[in-house]
């Protein structure tokens, strides 16, 4: 999955190693280790600040949109399997369905725990991220995936959506006359 | 691409046909005779003669079901039988030296030499249709001395050479008279019948032809008998070696009687007083007296010729066996014995020679039986001279069961023991020996006559606790609660008397034993009063009553699990049978119920009177003392009613009687009963006209009579009839069958036919449905559906190249949306090809089965949106037809029935060749694909059309049994969706069951329920023992 984890540490965080311990400063910085710019705070200035939030803002809010869209790639995939796996009504067929209709709903279900890492707020803006778009996008593109598996029950029938599924409930005709 | 193409379509096509061949249709061989049963049957006879040849004696009939049969005379089954076509009745059987000689035919005429012990036929010769053909004459006899033949067929005598079977020589009679008797006299022959009557000669006399055996050549030619004819009672021809053949008659309102030597001229007879035979005989007495012929074989007599004469004297009726004798060149009788024949019954008589050659010449005289029946015995007496009886003995029997004896016959065993074959006006042949109780054996043979059948379920066989309960407070088990509970108890109880004796492995009861395999046996070893009716059935609903009704008079209750007479009741007008035409089953069975089940039959006397009866199902007893009613005219229809009389709880019967127009009565007929008809008598509708011959077939519906007259309702009440409509026949047709639902066939669980893209064709299911076959003067058939409520066509077709004859006959049946019928066609049956230029012209000829499915639109999912049905309404049918080439030539047509109808059905063919076949209705599809199936057809599962109707020969239901003279198929449900009972009747009998779907709602044979019970027990066992040990071990697992 090219899905990035929400607590994956792709972008290191340094902050740890400012903090003080216990004892105070009890550790040199190595040399030519600079904390402002291993923590890519290369303007630590208080004027810099702002715009660093903003980068990350950026940046974070660029990771969601590949988050959001992440789910459209596997619909390909999924489109391959259901052709593979043919129409007609069989356990492979059935559980590829499954799956197709599955996976979406249950994604759709874990929307906020997905962009939960990436909408938090940032460390000095109290603020926190708005990724409504993308999370807007990444539910209608589940919902295509929700709705390309309903397609497949229909094209394998199994959608009560022709005539010839109520058949048995049409009411038999009343003889009116009777004949001998 | 198009290879792939093909090669799916092949795939579809495997899987489709595999999707019907999948289901096994074959039996096992321990299932045969366990599951149907089978009745051989002949016929009632029309003439008997007990022959004894080279290999003993055995008993020949010939019958009224066109049947030759040889019976074992010491069991009664059937060693050897041929049966005739239907349009062929058996006029003559005689025996000679190990030969027995048939003449059969109406118009076409055969003659037969069979060989007497095994029933193969020596030689036959046959004489075409003649124009000049006298009807019902015909006549054949074995010459002295060799195996020559002489034989009246058509319109000459001819005689015949065993050797060649072609006439030596042949005589044209010039229509000269109904010739129906041969007497050969040393080197002459006459033939003897009723004279044609011309304009001079209008009197019926007899003419007699005298012909020279050698030549051919006519030596004379007379006429002698006024107003007599051969079937007289008043007539008999006589004939001995020693003393020639004579004519005796006695004009009527004479009171002597005239002897006439066959070949005398001068003078033509002589006049002999009748005191001559009997002095007692006043005049009065002499003119009621009849004549009757004693002698099975006369032409084998040597001795003095004989005769019986009949008559009543002061109420009491005697009989009187005469022989004539010669003293000096004067012919003079003589009595030889009397006896009563009276007692309001009918008294038969026979004779016969001893068959051993010493006693024969022993005892010159020949023996006579007399067998006189009563209430409840019949009584048999043989003479050889005016003493007392040589032998006598006397069985229970009931006339009300099988008739009163009608005719004996005497013959003896190789050890010279008599045996006396009597027969009864209901159809029964028993055998009677000295010193025996009951009949050495007896057949019934009335139900090789049935004309209709209906089966009446049983009750489920009430538990033992649930008798109990009721014996103690009646109103307990009306609680369906109480019912349930009371059933598990019985169950447990079944179920601890099932472990304690050893799971039944220990049970010797053979379950098997009543339903012997044994086939002969079953027609014969029949007990005349059964000791135990029927009255409970079983939980499947396989043990029903079938009852039947038979021109014979009987109506019979049979079980249909294994045959076996529940009861058995003759219907009789002054002592001749009626003829039953139709059986209802009016009342059923409720389970615990007061209310006995009844059956109601129809039918008619032979002066065409309608007789309407209720029998009490279960017993064959009347119902009540009024049960039995005679209506004042007959009956043109009769059918069941959709309304139960509140009164009775019993289901109306509507009768229509002829009259000036058609009127309607119900049965029964009370004020309770016609308050609940006239409540719907608004939308009831009959058609009349639909009997062969018919030019005109009409509607009618019922006029609602007054308050007054339903309220004061009574037996004699009719109400009137109003025309409706008439649908008048195109110019130069006529009607040949009218076919109609039956049995409920309209009745189906889905309305419409699922297409291969899911969409629905509706099912256009007219329950007034008729189809009229015609046929046309042009030549062809014609087919119409007609609603018989408002009488509009709703479809028509024609057969150009099609026949119907007595031989090819036209079979119908409709089931739902259906009509199959089966024809003969001249010429190709296949479609004819677009391609060619209309001359494709094929010349085989057979017999083709039509199907025609009809729809309310051709269009998928287009339907009439109403919640109700009328004829009125303005929806046509959208038919689709198609016809297959039939596998064999067919005599009945039938269709299997279930409980819900969601079991696919059965279309049933009584096949001329003596078997019942099933065939799948999805092979009468008119939908199947001519042509590579497309998709949707694949998907639909339609099998591609082939025009061949297989026989295959696992779907011949009656597998080795072979069942002749098919008539009626008729099917019951049972409580098991898969399973349907079958029947076929006619000549035989044949009942079985068949799952047309398999039988997917009961476990296999091969399903064990011990392992199942082990495989369980071993579970249980396992958990028991694993319990503790995982228990030890978790706990010292805790230790650790």
């Amino acid at each position: 999955m090219s899905v990035a984890k929400p607590n994956t540490k792709v972008y290191a965080d340094f902050s740890l190693l400012t903090s003080k311990g216990k004892h105070g400063k009890s550790l040199r910085d190595p040399h030519g280790f600079d904390l402002s710019i291993a923590s890519g705070n290369i303007a630590s200035t208080s004027t810099t600040q702002g715009r660093n939030d903003e980068a990350d803002q950026a940046l974070r809010a660029k990771k969601a949109w590949e988050v959001a869209m992440s789910p459209g790639k596997t619909i390909p995939m999924q489109a391959f399997m259901a052709w593979m796996s043919g129409t007609s009504v069989s356990i492979f067929s059935i559980l590829i369905t499954g799956m197709i209709l599955m996976t979406p709903v249950k994604t759709i279900m874990s929307v906020q725990q997905t962009f939960a890492p990436l909408e938090r707020a940032g460390k000095s803006s109290g603020s926190k991220l708005d990724l409504t778009m993308q999370k807007a996008a990444f539910v209608a593109i589940n919902i295509a995936g929700l709705l390309f598996g309903i397609y497949r029950l229909s094209i394998m029938g199994l959608l009560p959506t022709t005539t010839s599924d109520w058949l048995a409930f049409i009411p038999a005709k009343r003889y009116i006359e009777f004949s001998g | 691409m198009i290879g792939s193409l093909s090669l799916k379509a092949v795939l579809g096509t495997t899987l489709a046909l595999s999707s019907i061949s999948t289901l096994v249709h074959g039996l096992f061989p321990d299932e045969a005779g366990r599951i149907d049963w089978y009745r051989e049957q002949m016929g009632v006879p029309k003439k008997i003669v007990p022959y004894t040849g080279g290999n003993g004696t055995s008993i020949f009939a010939i019958t009224h079901r066109n049947v030759l049969a040889s019976l074992n005379p010491n069991s009664g089954e059937i060693i050897w039988r041929q049966v005739f076509g239907d349009s062929e009745p058996i006029n003559t059987l005689q025996l000679r030296d190990d030969q027995a000689l048939t003449h059969s035919g109406a118009n076409e005429s055969y003659v037969r030499v069979w060989d007497a012990a095994t029933g193969s036929l020596k030689w036959e010769f046959s004489h075409p249709e003649a124009p000049t053909y006298k009807p019902s004459s015909g006549a054949a006899a074995f010459l002295d001395g060799n195996k020559d033949v002489l034989a009246v067929v058509g319109d000459s005598l001819v005689r015949l050479s065993a050797d060649q079977s072609k006439p030596v020589w042949e005589v044209s009679l010039n229509r000269t008279a109904t010739y129906k008797r041969i007497v050969v006299q040393g080197d002459v022959a006459y033939a003897i019948g009723d004279a044609t009557q011309t304009s001079k000669a209008r009197q019926q006399r007899l003419h007699v032809l005298e012909v020279n055996l050698a030549t051919g050549s006519l030596a004379k030619q007379y006429d002698i008998a006024n107003g007599m004819s051969l079937g007289s009672d008043n007539l008999v021809v006589i004939e001995s070696k020693e003393y020639g053949a004579y004519v005796v008659w006695r004009e009527e309102k004479n009171i002597v009687w005239m002897i006439h030597r066959l070949g005398m001229i001068k003078p033509m007879w002589d006049i002999y007083h009748a005191k001559i035979v009997q002095v007692e005989l006043m005049p009065e007495d002499m003119l009621a007296s009849t004549i009757s012929e004693l002698d099975l074989d006369p032409g084998l007599n040597e001795n003095v010729p004989r005769f019986a004469l009949t008559y009543t004297k002061e109420g009491k009726t005697k009989t009187v066996v005469v022989e004539m004798f010669r003293t000096d060149d004067k012919l003079d009788m003589r009595k030889v014995v009397g006896f009563r024949s009276d007692n309001g019954v009918v008294a038969s008589f026979g004779s016969a020679l001893p068959v051993n050659e010493a006693n024969k010449s022993a005892q010159k005289q020949r023996t006579v039986v007399s067998v006189r029946s009563y209430n409840n015995s019949v009584a048999w007496r043989i003479y050889s001279d005016d003493k007392a009886p040589t032998h006598t003995g006397e069985f229970a029997y009931n006339p009300a069961t099988y008739g009163p004896v009608t005719g004996a016959s005497l013959y003896y065993t190789n050890n010279d023991e008599p045996r006396v074959l009597v027969q009864t006006g209901g159809g029964l042949l028993a055998a009677l020996a000295p010193n025996t109780d009951g009949p050495l054996w007896s057949r019934d043979e009335s139900l090789a006559h049935a004309t209709d059948m209906a089966f009446m379920e049983l009750p489920p066989p009430a538990s033992s606790a649930e008798h109990a309960a009721k014996a103690t407070d009646p109103s307990v088990v009306n609680s369906p609660l109480v019912r349930y509970i009371l059933r598990w108890v019985e169950t447990t109880k079944s179920l601890t008397m099932w472990v304690s004796s050893g799971f039944g492995l220990l049970d010797s009861t053979d379950n098997t034993a009543s339903s012997s395999a044994d086939l002969a046996s079953r027609s014969v070893a029949e007990a005349l009063v059964p000791t135990s009716p029927l009255t409970t059935g079983d939980h499947f609903g396989f043990r029903k009553l079938s009852i039947f009704g038979t021109s014979t008079g009987v109506v019979a209750a049979l079980s249909t699990q294994d045959g076996t007479r529940s009861w058995t009741h003759w219907f009789a007008d002054n002592g001749t049978s009626v003829k039953v035409e139709h059986i209802f089953v009016t009342r059923r069975t409720q389970p615990l119920s007061e209310d006995a089940a009844l059956v109601t039959v129809v039918g008619r006397n032979a002066r065409g009177k309608t007789v309407v009866a209720d029998l009490d199902a279960l017993t064959g007893l009347p119902a009540s003392e009024n049960a039995i009613q005679w209506l004042a005219s007959g009956h043109t229809k009769v059918f069941e009613l959709p309304v139960v009389d509140t009164a009775t709880n019993q289901q109306l019967i509507g009768i229509i009687t002829d009259g000036k127009e058609p009127q309607f009565r119900i049965w029964p007929s009370t004020a309770a009963g016609a308050k609940a008809f006239f409540a719907i008598s608004d939308t009831v509708f009959f058609d009349l006209g639909g009997s062969k011959g018919s030019i005109q077939l009409r509607g009618y519906s019922i006029e609602r009579s007054s308050e007054l007259e339903i309220s004061s309702w009574n037996k004699d009440s009719v109400a009137s009839t109003k025309r409706q409509w008439a649908f008048d026949l195109p110019e130069g047709e006529i009607l040949v069958k009218e076919t109609e639902y039956r049995n409920g066939a309209q009745n189906t669980a889905l309305l419409g036919r699922v297409l291969g893209d899911r969409s629905v064709l509706y099912k256009y299911i007219n329950p007034h449905l008729v189809t009229l076959a015609t046929l046309r003067s042009e030549g062809g058939i014609g087919i119409y559906f007609i609603d018989r409520v408002s009488g509009r066509l709703l479809h028509s077709a024609i057969h150009k190249n099609a026949r119907v004859t007595a031989k090819q006959p036209f079979l119908g049946i409709q089931t739902e949306n259906r009509v199959i019928y089966q024809l003969w066609q001249d010429g190709s049956f296949a479609p004819v090809s677009s391609n060619s230029t209309g001359k494709h012209q094929a010349t085989t000829s057979g017999y083709i089965t039509v199907v025609a499915e009809l729809f309310e639109s051709d269009k998928p999912d287009t339907r009439e949106d109403s919640k109700a049905f009328s004829s009125y309404d303005i929806l046509l049918p959208s038919v689709v037809t198609t016809a297959f080439t039939a596998p064999e030539a067919a005599s009945a047509l039938g269709i299997t029935r279930t409980g819900s109808h969601i079991t696919t059905r059965d279309v049933l063919f009584g096949l001329v060749s003596n078997k019942l076949l099933s065939l799948p209705d999805q092979l009468f599809d008119p939908r199947r694909p001519k042509e590579a199936p497309t998709k949707d057809e694949q998907a639909e599962g339609l099998v591609p059309y082939a025009a061949p109707l297989v026989l295959d020969p696992k779907r011949v239901l009656s597998h080795y049994n072979t069942v002749a003279g098919i008539k009626f198929i008729s099917s019951a449900p049972t409580h098991l969706e898969s399973t349907s009972l079958v029947a076929s009747f006619g000549l035989d009998m044949f009942f079985t069951r068949t799952s047309p779907s398999g039988t997917f709602d009961q476990l296999s044979p091969s399903f064990s329920k011990v392992n199942l019970v082990v495989t369980t027990l071993a579970l249980v066992i396992g958990c028991l023992l694993g319990g503790p040990m995982v228990r030890r071990k978790m706990t010292n697992q805790a230790w650790e």
